[in-house]
């Protein structure tokens, strides 16, 4: 299930995302915004989320490889959305709702357009619109955040 | 409400002030929801100043509903904030309490009208 792009390419993307949404966390977000440890409640709802989003990616997702049907990548595309959907609620953001439908419909549409369009070209276009949605969204939602909050100053009284 | 037969009038019942205080009913609003936060999200999420939020806090931590803890990271201090067990029952009376105020307005006798 390469899409065209190699699928070392496809995780090198992944872990790209994944970094860099911790370093802004660690280097934009709470020099801003303040470091918080939520309570038990919500730690637990994320651990609950994650448990339930690898349970589905351990277990169904092989299983539909190895069926290896004309039409398992169809199946994968609500599954992903299941998933990013589950995180949505569990972690309580929406946007995630509308990422999810965005990856679902990306990999779904691949299905139908890999016989029309050569490979990498099909991949680029399933994938590359809800990627670019999805990364202009955050960029703009990341240029309010500067806005509404600013570096405090070094040397602000505290405590 | 209970009847303050000294005084001839009413009053709230025994309300715990240093809670009721909004800017501080902020503060420990909260801190109720979290584990542990650090002084510049207390401030981000109230909209309070430095100080004024400086103030409330040592009130708080006066009366052993706040423990504060100051911490260096490299050159810079930081400060974290954290309801005590004290704190986080004293809230959830202070809630309570207002429920119950709410819930059940007073009823004043007849010839407190008079």
């Amino acid at each position: 299930m390469s899409f065209g792009i190699p699928t070392i390419h496809a995780f090198f993307l992944g872990f790209a995302a994944i970094v860099g949404a911790i370093l802004i966390r660690k280097f934009v977000v709470v020099p801003r915004m303040g470091f918080v440890e939520f309570g038990q409640k919500r730690r637990a709802r994320k651990w609950i989320m994650i448990a339930i989003s690898v349970a589905i990616l351990f277990l169904i997702m092989p299983l539909l490889m190895l069926m290896d049907t004309e039409y398992n990548i169809v199946i994968i595309g609500p599954i992903v959305a299941l998933i990013v959907s589950l995180a949505a609620y569990f972690l309580d953001y929406p946007r995630l709702y509308i990422y999810g439908i965005l990856l679902a419909f990306g990999i779904i549409e691949s299905k139908f357009i890999y016989s029309l369009i050569d490979p990498p070209v099909h991949a680029l276009i399933s994938f590359g619109i809800p990627g670019v949605a999805i990364t202009a969204y955050g960029i703009s939602l990341l240029y309010r955040f500067l806005g509404q909050y600013p570096k405090p100053e070094e040397n602000h009284a505290e405590g | 409400m209970q009847r303050d037969s000294a005084n001839r009038g009413y009053h709230a019942p025994d309300i715990d002030r240093l809670i009721h205080e909004p800017a501080r009913y902020n503060i420990m609003t909260l801190l109720y929801v979290v584990e542990k936060a650090e002084f510049l999200f207390v401030q981000n999420h109230t909209g309070m100043t430095p100080g004024n939020l400086s103030a409330h806090i040592s009130k708080l931590e006066a009366g052993g509903y706040v423990d504060v803890e100051k911490k260096f990271f490299g050159k810079k201090p930081k400060t974290f904030l954290k309801l005590t067990p004290k704190g986080r029952v004293a809230f959830e009376e202070y809630r309570e309490h207002m429920k119950g105020v709410f819930n059940s307005p007073p009823e004043i006798p007849n010839e407190s009208l008079d």
